[in-house]
């Protein structure tokens, strides 16, 4: 019988001692891209304990390192439940604490119940006053290039080519000249021969329409 | 003296499956303590991490084998083996004898199905465990603001029918046995194609009856819409009579073979 007992104390030691010394990566993983409401109207969100407010945005946030990761839900929602019970939502992923957080569809009832409501963007509270003010402005004095490059490998032919979009801010001392070329409806376009690399550049310059930028993409 | 029958076949169970749930919680606490050396993007521990898995899942299932051939080995030795001479001497009835049996096979699959229970909280311990009682309390939860008391009505059934059916399943094997042992020789085939038998012969009737629906939908149209049409209206009460309709067709299908073996046992008994 002590034997019994000797043998059942170790067994639930050694349980004790792999709960307190170890956590689980996928769990940390999922807490890290979860977001929650913080009231009813859904205008205040917690992610990574630094609070987002809502933001009515004149046209599209275009976010950088866009990870679709993210999981809005209610408060009470577990965090194994955030996937299906949860709504999407992208944000910066190299950055600690993301500026913007974007939510594209909303979940009603399951992870096969989702309607488009319309991007809602939320921003972060420190910067909510700093992109209030360049959301409200007419005028932005930064462009941005949006290209579309080729990923793929050299020998890649056909239409299965692996583009991906990059944007890259344009130094100031060609804003004049690109207001020009815009101005005379130039567009830069690389033709390229069958089978080769292309890329087709689109330049554009932020204007009252569009909080940041505004491109067409190929 | 049933009290005494249903002791020995609970001790003579224990002694062999015992150890078989302790090697199980053993293979969970190992997967709980590989998660110790948790790396991210490594494909050793990745590797190592899911055979723990595959083995603590494989273990599983031996135990829940393990729990079914026991049972049915039991019912054999002790009723229709050399230990049958002395178990119908004793002042008890075929029925008595068959109830001590199932009863017994019943509550050590319990005790199977709580062993991996366990294991599944002691390989998730901490953490993951708390998260996944999290889930399932709000599931729960959801469950009941939708349906309210309709969700105790639903788990109350689904239980009585795992009981039932699992009694079923036990009694169909004990129906076998029982039926094998009349062969003079080679009872066991005897059994193993009674068996063979039984499931040949549901298998027949299903699929002639699946056959009958797709080549003549139109015999069975209208009872199609007398049943889509109360379901519609009524729901719950209707995923309730599916419930417990269920139930009691494991009820009356154990029973007839119930009194089937209690039958033979009683005056077809051939112990040789």
């Amino acid at each position: 019988m002590k034997k019994v007992i000797q043998i059942i104390s170790v067994f639930v030691l050694a349980v004790m001692v792999s709960t307190i010394l170890c956590s689980c990566i996928q769990l940390d993983d999922l807490k890290n891209n979860r977001a929650v409401f913080l009231n009813d109207d859904k205008t205040e969100v917690l992610f990574r304990d630094n609070l987002y407010k809502r933001i009515q945005l004149k046209g599209e946030a275009i976010i950088q390192n866009e990870t679709y990761d993210g999981r809005l839900t209610a408060a009470d929602v577990p965090i194994l439940l955030a996937e299906s019970e949860g709504s999407a939502f992208s944000y910066d992923k190299t950055a600690d604490v993301p500026t913007l957080l974007k939510q594209y569809y909303e979940n009603y009832s399951s992870a096969y119940d989702s309607y488009y409501t319309g991007t809602k963007v939320y921003c972060l509270e420190s910067e909510y006053d700093r992109i209030s003010e360049i959301n409200s402005s007419d005028k932005f004095d930064s462009m941005y290039i949006i290209y579309s490059k080729d990923y793929s490998d050299e020998d890649m032919v056909g239409y299965n080519h692996d583009y991906q979009l990059v944007y890259e801010i344009v130094s100031e001392e060609y804003h004049d000249a690109i207001d020009r070329a815009l101005e005379s409806d130039t567009e830069t376009l690389i033709d390229s021969e069958e089978g080769a690399k292309s890329e087709y550049l689109d330049l554009t310059r932020c204007d009252s329409e569009t909080s940041f930028v505004k491109g067409i993409f190929c | 003296m049933v009290k005494k029958l249903v002791k020995y076949d609970f001790k003579s169970f224990f002694r062999l499956l015992f150890p078989v749930q302790m090697i199980i919680l053993g293979i969970a606490l190992i997967n709980r303590l590989i998660q110790l050396f948790e790396v991210r993007d490594s494909s050793a521990y990745s590797w190592i991490f899911t055979s723990s898995i595959v083995l603590l899942v494989i273990a599983c299932i031996v135990c829940m084998v393990m729990t079914v051939i026991l049972s049915v080995v039991r019912f054999y030795q002790g009723l229709y083996s050399s230990e049958g001479y002395l178990s119908h001497t004793l002042p008890v009835t075929p029925s008595q004898h068959i109830f001590a049996k199932l009863s017994v096979s019943l509550i050590f699959a319990a005790g199977t199905v709580l062993t991996i229970f366990v294991a599944i909280c002691i390989a998730t311990f901490g953490e993951v465990n708390i998260e996944l009682f999290k889930a399932a309390g709000y599931l729960l939860g959801k469950g009941f603001d939708k349906i309210g008391f309709q969700m105790i009505l639903y788990m109350l059934e689904i239980l009585v029918y795992a009981v039932l059916w699992i009694s079923n399943v036990l009694m169909i094997f004990y129906f076998c046995l029982s039926v094998g042992q009349l062969a003079p020789r080679k009872k066991i085939l005897l059994a193993f194609g009674v068996l063979f038998g039984l499931y040949t012969i549901t298998q027949i009737i299903g699929t002639a009856g699946i056959i009958i629906a797709v080549i003549a939908p139109e015999w069975f149209q209208n009872l199609y819409d007398v049943i889509a049409e109360f379901a519609e209206a009524h729901r719950y009460l209707f995923s309730h009579l599916i419930l417990s309709g269920g139930a009691l067709l494991q009820l009356l299908e154990a029973a007839v073979f119930f009194l089937i073996s209690k039958t033979i046992m009683k005056k077809k008994l051939n112990l040789t």
